[in-house]
């Protein structure tokens, strides 16, 4: 049988009956993303990787608990991997110095040509919006909005680790969500 | 006079689909969202916009080792075995105790020990079983209407409970329910579960210290796989007595 062709969501089903192929067609699609998302919060390899098989572990366990009512496949991976690696990051680091998120540059994104099928063009697609509306942010913006998001980090934490006012902190990661909400409703690069 | 933004939270919702309010913002993010449609809409458009972020990230791929020890793991689970690659406790214990008359001297020391032990045991359970009651601990919400309830049933030890929880809404996949022991300004997770369609769910609960150690139970609404600390509303909770 060829999974290749299947969707994210059917991909699930065939995992929740003990399907071990379809669980390794997931992680093809998506290890890449978890990885990324652990290693960028614990700056660790090794941890990067552990997080990486629980998250699909735990994928294998709860698969018949996803529903797509509520979200996507990949969004619900990568907020597991995001809470998991936050944890691990909370009880492994005691100060937030030298903390950065690496955004992938639009120009120099690694993306695949030739997509056959729906689930790889409708990633692409997403991947390039929403690089390209962060690519637009100051980077002071930008900055703040991964700390927060992939770190972890409060207010009060981002404004001790970046040495600037509280209000000025918040005032950054609001203007940058609704900038980068308000790029999102406009035109969009192809 | 108050101005629209101080009525509403559509200022902390940018924050809040990030998780960087502090717990008192959080909270009142929390509790006005549940009756304001006006910031609901607010907070689903920024929460899109969160969901994308990941996307945005400079990708890497993870060793190729990952995958063939995840592999082997959900085989391994599917199977219902595991085979560890380097020798088991109980492995090496067989090893030393493969010669014929250690084996036997070391079984009869054994059997000895473990009876007086056994004995010594059944006696001290036996008087405090008379002594001290099982105890029951009720879970209710006090600040609302909901219908959702649980009970503790705790040990006459007092060293393990069985949690039974009733009508607790079905949470999403990105959450799932944290049990808390509460202890002064002390919280420690006793783990996390699902409910059911019908909102059922039973959990053993065990901790480091005893159970009756304990102030309270609580229940809160955590991100999946749970949190450190408790940073979602508390749908549930009860008084621990001594």
């Amino acid at each position: 049988m060829d999974y290749s062709g299947l969707s994210d969501e059917m991909l699930l089903r065939l995992i929740a009956h003990s399907d071990e192929s379809a669980l390794s067609e997931l992680y093809d699609r998506y290890s890449r993303l978890v990885y990324s998302v652990a290693l960028n919060t614990l700056s660790d390899p090794a941890q990067a990787e552990e997080v990486t098989q629980d998250v699909f572990e735990r994928v294998w366990e709860k698969a018949q608990t996803f529903s797509a009512e509520e979200g996507r496949v990949v969004t619900w991976l990568s907020s597991i991997a995001r809470h998991r690696s936050i944890d691990m990051f909370r009880r492994s680091r005691t100060h937030h110095e030298d903390l950065q998120v690496a955004w992938q540059d639009i120009e120099l994104a690694d993306l695949r040509d030739g997509h056959n099928v729906e689930w790889e063009a409708d990633l692409e697609r997403r991947q390039k919006r929403i690089r390209w509306a962060v690519s637009q942010l100051p980077v002071e913006q930008k900055m703040a909005v991964g700390m927060a998001f992939f770190l972890g980090l409060s207010h009060p934490e981002i404004a001790q680790a970046l040495g600037e006012p509280l209000g000025t902190v918040k005032t950054r990661i609001r203007l940058g969500m609704q900038k980068l909400r308000l790029l999102l409703q406009d035109e969009q690069p192809e | 006079m108050v101005a629209e933004n101080d009525l509403h939270v559509l200022d902390l919702l940018p924050a809040y689909v990030l998780d960087a309010l502090n717990i008192g913002e959080f909270n009142r993010v929390v509790e006005h969202l549940a009756g304001c449609a006006a910031c609901q809409a607010e907070y689903l458009s920024l929460q899109k916009i969160a969901d994308e972020l990941p996307l945005a990230l400079r990708q890497s791929a993870p060793p190729g080792r990952v995958k063939a020890s995840l592999m082997q793991a959900i085989h391994e689970r599917k199977a219902g075995t595991r085979h560890p690659t380097g020798l088991t406790f109980w492995q090496k214990l067989g090893r030393i105790f493969s010669r014929p008359l250690i084996t036997a001297g070391a079984a009869l020391i054994l059997i000895l020990a473990v009876s007086n032990v056994w004995l010594l045991n059944q006696n001290r359970r036996l008087s405090e079983l008379s002594n001290q009651p099982w105890q029951v601990v009720t879970l209710v919400n006090p600040e609302t209407s909901s219908s959702a309830s649980g009970i503790l049933i705790i040990d006459s030890m007092g060293q393990k409970g069985t949690l039974l929880v009733d009508n607790l809404a079905a949470l999403g996949s990105a959450q799932q329910y944290q049990v808390w022991l509460i202890r002064s300004s002390e919280r420690v997770s006793a783990g996390v579960f699902s409910v059911n369609q019908q909102g059922h769910a039973s959990l053993i609960i065990q901790a480091s210290d005893p159970l009756t150690n304990y102030e309270a139970i609580g229940i809160s609404v955590e991100p999946f796989g749970g949190s450190i600390n408790p940073t979602g509303a508390r749908v549930l909770d009860g008084t621990i007595g001594h």
